[in-house]
């Protein structure tokens, strides 16, 4: 039931199913803009996880860098309308405000057709973004 | 941004609070500020050199006595104690925010957690 104080949870399953030019991304960036285009979320940096070995356990850290990237957890205090969410793999040269597209191997967009529409907690709203060369 | 929220939210309530106690003040203060007039009584029964043909201060017997407040409200213990209760109330809603937040960030999400539900 949604109402005053309620929020939505988006588990955020983030991929690479290109394989050409993975072992080169050095930093994974996340954006994620409401139904009226406007940025929620703009290129926040997706950390990445090592475990006690020294071992990637999740993230975008150059060779070692997985084909299953790993897990993010965005919340919101809506309780309408709509996110659409964008992950993008850059060079160890990164992200550039000035151009999005400047040293960007891998991106894409949810796997869903269009916009997630926002939904009241429980459930976690699942996501799953692929990204690629393109 | 979750900051910016709950800033709002205080001050949407502050502004409340102070427009019911406002209202709250305005109806009270008169029982209190409704003292008994007359300090300018002067008794009629006394001619002074100064005494007309209608001497000042006679009372116009015709015009029926303000009648005293008998039993006021706020003299009883529970209309101080049920003020007490609102303020409280209006006060604890200002300050405890009603937002839910979402569970706390785990090592599930490595890839780290964000928004303003938190």
């Amino acid at each position: 039931m949604s109402g005053c104080g309620d929020y939505a949870l988006y588990k955020v399953d983030v991929s690479s199913i290109d394989s050409s030019n993975r072992g080169d991304i050095d930093q994974c960036r996340l954006t994620i803009t409401d139904e009226g285009g406007k940025t929620v979320l703009d290129h926040y940096m997706l950390q990445a996880v090592y475990n006690g070995a020294g071992d990637l356990v999740q993230g975008c850290a150059g060779t070692k860098t997985k084909a299953a990237i790993g897990t993010f957890s965005y919340s919101s205090s809506r309780s309408s309308g709509s996110l659409t969410f964008v992950v993008e793999a850059y060079d160890a040269n990164g992200y550039d405000p000035t151009d999005r597209t400047k040293n960007r191997l891998q991106w894409n967009t949810s796997d869903s057709p269009g916009p997630i529409s926002v939904k009241t907690y429980p459930p976690e709203i699942p996501v799953s973004i692929a990204i690629k060369k393109q | 941004m979750l900051l910016d929220m709950t800033r709002a939210t205080l001050l949407n309530r502050v502004i409340s609070f102070s427009v019911i106690a406002t209202l709250f003040l305005a109806v009270v203060q008169p029982a209190w500020a409704d003292e008994e007039e007359g300090g300018d009584f002067k008794d009629p029964t006394i001619v002074t050199d100064d005494s007309t043909s209608t001497p000042a201060g006679v009372k116009d017997l015709g015009k029926p006595e303000k009648k005293p407040i008998v039993d006021p409200v706020y003299d009883h213990w529970w209309f101080w104690a049920g003020a007490v209760v609102v303020v409280a109330a209006v006060v604890t809603a200002a300050v405890i925010p009603l937002q839910k937040k979402a569970p706390s960030c785990t090592s599930t999400y490595g890839l780290g957690c964000a928004g303003d539900g938190r």
